[in-house]
């Protein structure tokens, strides 16, 4: 059985508990013969375990059919975890970075620090695009399609 | 005679400056989207969508669109340059294409499949035009009940057809309609799963779900799998892309097999134009007289399942506009932003908004033709465009998808759950969970309760309800039957299985 469907299959068997004690809570008619706010999410919570019971049950099966199922590694080589955590990291700054500075700001910072990462040495590129993307977002999105974006302390 | 005089007025709409212009945009974009692996229709459509909340409706359908059939044609070009699927519907051009690309006829193939895809592409939307009214005006007997019955026939067509494992097709589209019930609910007004958040009360936007799991889920399997594109050197000149005799003779029928079988399978919700070019690769294999050419580069093999690919997303144009119906995940997209503009996609759409709806599909005719001569005499200029380094265009993405997702609802909120959402595609991806069928459940949830309470309240709570009309019973029928009908057909073919193993 591969370990991996296994874990997904509990942790949406878990899921599916909690979705159907809180739809229960919810209330599963609001008066007589009217659904009320919890009955669908009840029935989707029996489907949520339905398809949890279904994974464990074709990891099973596909377990017997071939026993080195499972055998492939998360990651594609071990470069790939490196660059994952860079590439979340610099979402993740992107995105708590967008009030305090404001969206334009950080866009073109966000993109300073990831190419200067993956383009290295080509810094006319780099400061080409990450100049030069914040300018057409604002003619985009402020000046044509009238959205107002978050600005920073320094007012843009 | 009425169809006609509204696909002339659909052109007076379709030909204006404006919808020209958006209408180009969207097929450069989508060829430039379908050709990169890791971008595909849908992210193209998610990550492009909110800049059409400040157009005109008409404008921005036209410009989502081209991007969906423009990746159609796009996927071709990295398929046999590069043997990269740009798309997955491209999967099989790949196969026979890049073999021809090493024996030098890349052109060929790129030539016949923009051909085919015009030839498919035209024909479907005729296709389209014919069946999409009296479709539109079968639906309009359409009740509370045999709207839900229509909806799960949907879903269970995703499950049942699902090439993926129909445990995990059914947890995508449970978690989908669980996540639409977040927030108020629509008809008590009691707040649900939201944990005590002021920003979860008004639900989430199923955009920011799309961008999130399309966009940034894409964006991170990209980089994990670190992408590269290794061009096969080839003349694509004017001289040297055109077929010979034989090649186009060898490419006709499997052209008109593969418009006819991809419409039809496009058509079908949940099958899309992945299924209708396997069926159209499988089917010209059958048929063929060499089938041994398959494989080192048959150009049938490539011809088939192209036009079936393109006339399969004319096909899903008809149960997204007349039932309001997605049949694939970037027609799923559309149908999020029809209700972002206001605009209820069904049976009424053509009589309430025939300029949206005939401008569409006149766009469609004058899209196919500028495909065709981008795709013929401009893949030198796509082939530069995609040697931009893959990080810079991912990086965009990015931004894009941050930009899309505040501009939803003006809230940084909503960018950490797009973020959240591509994370969560991130490991639907690695964990072999669909993701459409999610997306779709997120963008039909809302309806899918609706309809489905109405029906048992005007039942009294009685589920007789859905079998209690003709149309009703006869889709909670055929919902049963593509559920079952596959699994039996799998179950037989491996007790056949094990018993020839048996028996030698």
């Amino acid at each position: 059985m591969r370990r991996k469907d296994l874990i997904s299959a509990l942790v949406l068997l878990a899921g599916a508990v909690g979705v159907g004690i809180e739809a229960w809570r919810l209330g599963l008619w609001s008066g007589p013969g009217i659904p009320g706010p919890g009955f669908l999410p009840l029935l989707l919570a029996i489907g949520l375990a339905v398809g949890a019971g279904g994974i464990l049950v074709e990891a099973a099966l596909a377990g017997a059919d071939n026993a080195a199922g499972g055998g492939a590694g998360w990651f594609s080589d071990r470069a790939a975890i490196t660059r994952l955590a860079v590439l979340l990291a610099c979402i993740v700054a992107l995105v708590a970075a967008v009030e305090p500075l404001g969206m334009l700001p950080a866009v073109g910072l966000f993109l300073l620090v990831f190419l200067s990462l993956y383009l290295r040495g080509r810094w006319p590129a780099i400061l080409l695009i990450s100049g030069l993307t914040p300018v057409c977002l604002h003619l985009i999105f402020e000046r044509w399609l009238k959205f107002t974006l978050p600005r920073g302390f320094w007012g843009f | 005679m009425e169809t006609f005089e509204m696909l002339m007025r659909g052109f007076s709409i379709a030909l204006t400056p404006t919808n020209l212009f958006f209408g180009a945009i969207g097929c450069i974009f989508g060829t430039f989207v379908g050709a990169m692996p890791g971008i595909g229709a849908p992210t193209g459509i998610a990550v492009l969508l909110p800049l059409t909340f400040g157009m005109n409706p008409t404008s921005g359908i036209i410009m989502l669109a081209g991007i969906y059939y423009g990746s159609m044609y796009g996927g071709t070009i990295t398929s046999v340059l590069v043997n990269v699927p740009g798309e997955s519907a491209s999967v099989m051009t790949a196969l026979e294409g890049h073999k021809m690309a090493l024996r030098g006829r890349a052109g060929a193939a790129l030539t016949v499949s923009s051909v085919g895809s015009f030839i498919a592409g035209t024909i479907g939307v005729v296709g389209l035009m014919l069946l999409a009214e009296p479709v539109a005006g079968f639906g309009l007997r359409f009740g509370p009940a045999e709207q839900f019955a229509l909806f799960l026939f949907a879903f269970t067509s995703l499950v049942g057809f699902s090439s993926d494992s129909r445990s995990k097709t059914l947890v995508a589209i449970a978690a989908g309609l669980l996540i639409a019930t977040i927030g108020n609910d629509p008809l008590s007004g009691r707040t649900r799963f939201t944990f005590g958040s002021l920003d979860l009360m008004g639900g989430i936007d199923f955009v920011t779900v799309a961008v999130g799991i399309f966009g940034i889920g894409e964006v991170l399997i990209a980089f994990e799998q670190n992408y590269k594109m290794e061009f096969v050197e080839s003349r694509l000149g004017l001289r040297n892309i055109f077929p010979t005799a034989q090649e186009w003779a060898a490419s006709a029928w499997p052209i008109c097999r593969g418009t006819v079988l991809g419409f039809l399978v496009g058509i079908l919700p949940a099958a899309g134009a992945t299924v209708a070019a396997f069926m159209s690769y499988g089917v010209e294999k059958q048929l063929s007289r060499t089938p041994e050419q398959f494989g080192n580069g048959a150009i049938e093999g490539v011809a088939g399942p192209e036009a079936a690919n393109n006339s399969a997303t004319a096909g899903a144009m008809v149960p997204l506009l007349t039932l309001g119906i997605p049949g694939s995940a970037s027609t799923a997209v559309m149908l999020g932003a029809f209700m972002i503009w206001g605009l209820r996609p069904g049976p009424l759409l053509f009589s309430k908004n025939p300029d949206f709806v005939w401008g569409l599909i006149a766009s469609m005719y004058v899209g196919n033709v500028l495909l065709l001569i981008l795709n013929v005499g401009f893949i030198p200029a796509f082939v530069r465009m995609l040697r931009i380094p893959f990080s810079v265009l991912m990086a965009l993405v990015v931004v894009f998808c941050v930009l899309g997702s505040y501009t939803l609802g003006g809230s940084v909120f909503d960018i950490w759950v797009m973020a959240a959402f591509g994370v969560l595609g991130y490991l639907m991806r690695k964990l072999d969970f669909p993701q459409a069928p999610l997306v779709f459940a997120v963008v039909l949830g809302p309806l899918v309760e609706v309809t489905f309470r109405q029906a048992l309240t005007m039942s009294q709570g009685s589920a007789a309800i859905f079998v209690a009309s003709p149309i009703a019973v006869t889709l909670v029928a055929a919902a049963g039957l593509v559920l079952v009908g596959p699994l039996v057909w799998s179950l037989r073919r491996r007790a056949g299985a094990a018993g020839t193993a048996g028996g030698t």
